[in-house]
């Protein structure tokens, strides 16, 4: 991962927490994701600008993972999240 | 020129027309008892007849022209579809769905659904049954606050309703709009009123081929796709109504049904209520 990449959620996304899960509504597509208890913290780290290598360390020191074990979990939910376009371009991540 | 004045979910509406069926068809199918508002009018309506041979019954919003009708059938039919319309057009305070809703005591039950999966029929069958009607064909929540908001409109029932022959027969001449699809409007036992109401969520669809009533339970999120296929604008979606919605929804207090017979599917509905 490059310490470059921020990522952070963009906007016209609308959050639920139940229970240990994340429902995420996109205002723009009008499609409802559903996340499992793992992913909502990334998702909620994914609030502000954060590099993966941030939430990936925050991610460990969670869950007592190694570093790469985390950074390898955060590559596939952020990649998750690209294909479901709910990340802002890299362009234009900042703070609000 | 008569001016009538209703709430029509929670705006002040004031109607000025000269034409005696649009004065019919708003006394006789919306809710008008109890004391009209009064004070400045969040929306005026003007439906008058003009002297012109063609487009002679003009339609308007406070001075903005919405629409010429050639016969006063479909202009009521207009004016009464931009009542059903008002929250949608106006303004992102209210998020509607395509939804007949009832309550008893502090619970509601939605019926989301498209035309023809039955909602004013078992929405009149459960006012039978002691529930008061929310609304047959909207269910509007407040975007803040999460209160149902009541739409008071008579049930509508299409030709063919098991519900057609009870239709109102004091109404009589001033069902206005059964002239054009031949629909007739039934009042309920009792009107529900505005509340943040506990939800309880039963998607109907109506099958004459299947079994007399059955409920599958729906998970969060098939149930939060269901209701969103109903949402009238999804712009007008907040983020605590999206969150009170989701903890709203889920195995027991969210159900598909299938349905043939209409006082099957309502007991059905209510024996839900009781265990949800």
């Amino acid at each position: 991962m490059e310490k470059s990449e921020l990522i952070q959620l963009k906007k016209d996304l609308l959050l639920a927490e139940k229970e240990e899960e994340l429902f995420v509504l996109d205002i723009e597509s009008g499609r409802i994701h559903r996340f499992n208890h793992t992913a909502k913290i990334i998702f909620q780290l994914a609030l502000e600008p954060h590099s993966p290598e941030d939430i990936a360390a925050e991610y460990a020191s969670r869950f007592s993972l190694e570093q790469a074990e985390a950074e390898e979990d955060v590559k596939t939910i952020v990649g998750m999240m690209r294909q479901y376009n709910l990340l802002r371009p890299a362009g234009d991540v900042r703070d609000d | 020129m008569t001016e009538l004045r209703l709430r029509i979910f929670h705006y002040h509406c004031s109607i000025y027309t000269d034409v005696p069926e649009a004065r019919q068809h708003v006394e006789s199918v919306f809710r008008t008892e109890g004391r009209p508002p009064s004070g400045q009018p969040d929306i005026r309506f003007t439906l008058r007849k003009t002297a012109r041979k063609k487009h002679s019954y003009q339609l308007l919003a406070g001075q903005t022209p919405l629409g010429a009708f050639d016969d006063a059938v479909s202009a009521v039919m207009a004016l009464d579809h931009q009542l059903l319309a008002l929250p949608v057009k106006t303004g992102k305070e209210l998020a509607v769905f395509h939804s007949a809703w009832l309550a008893k005591k502090n619970r509601a039950v939605l019926l989301p659904g498209a035309g023809g999966a039955g909602k004013s029929t078992l929405c009149y069958a459960l006012s039978r049954r002691g529930m008061s009607c929310g609304s047959d064909e909207a269910a509007a929540f407040l975007t803040g606050s999460g209160i149902l908001v009541p739409f008071s409109r008579k049930l509508l029932m299409k030709p063919g309703s098991p519900y057609a022959s009870f239709a109102d027969s004091a109404m009589g001449r001033d069902n206005v709009l059964c002239r054009m699809d031949g629909r007739r409007y039934l009042a309920p036992e009792k009107w529900a009123r505005a509340a943040p109401y506990k939800l309880l969520f039963i998607f109907p669809r109506y099958d004459p081929k299947a079994p007399p009533a059955e409920a599958a339970a729906l998970a969060t999120e098939q149930a939060l796709r269901l209701l969103l296929e109903n949402l009238f604008r999804l712009d007008s979606m907040t983020q605590p109504l999206f969150c009170r919605l989701t903890r709203a929804l889920g195995p027991g207090s969210a159900f598909r049904l299938t349905y043939s017979d209409t006082d099957r599917a309502a007991d059905l509905i209510l024996n839900r209520l009781g265990n949800s």
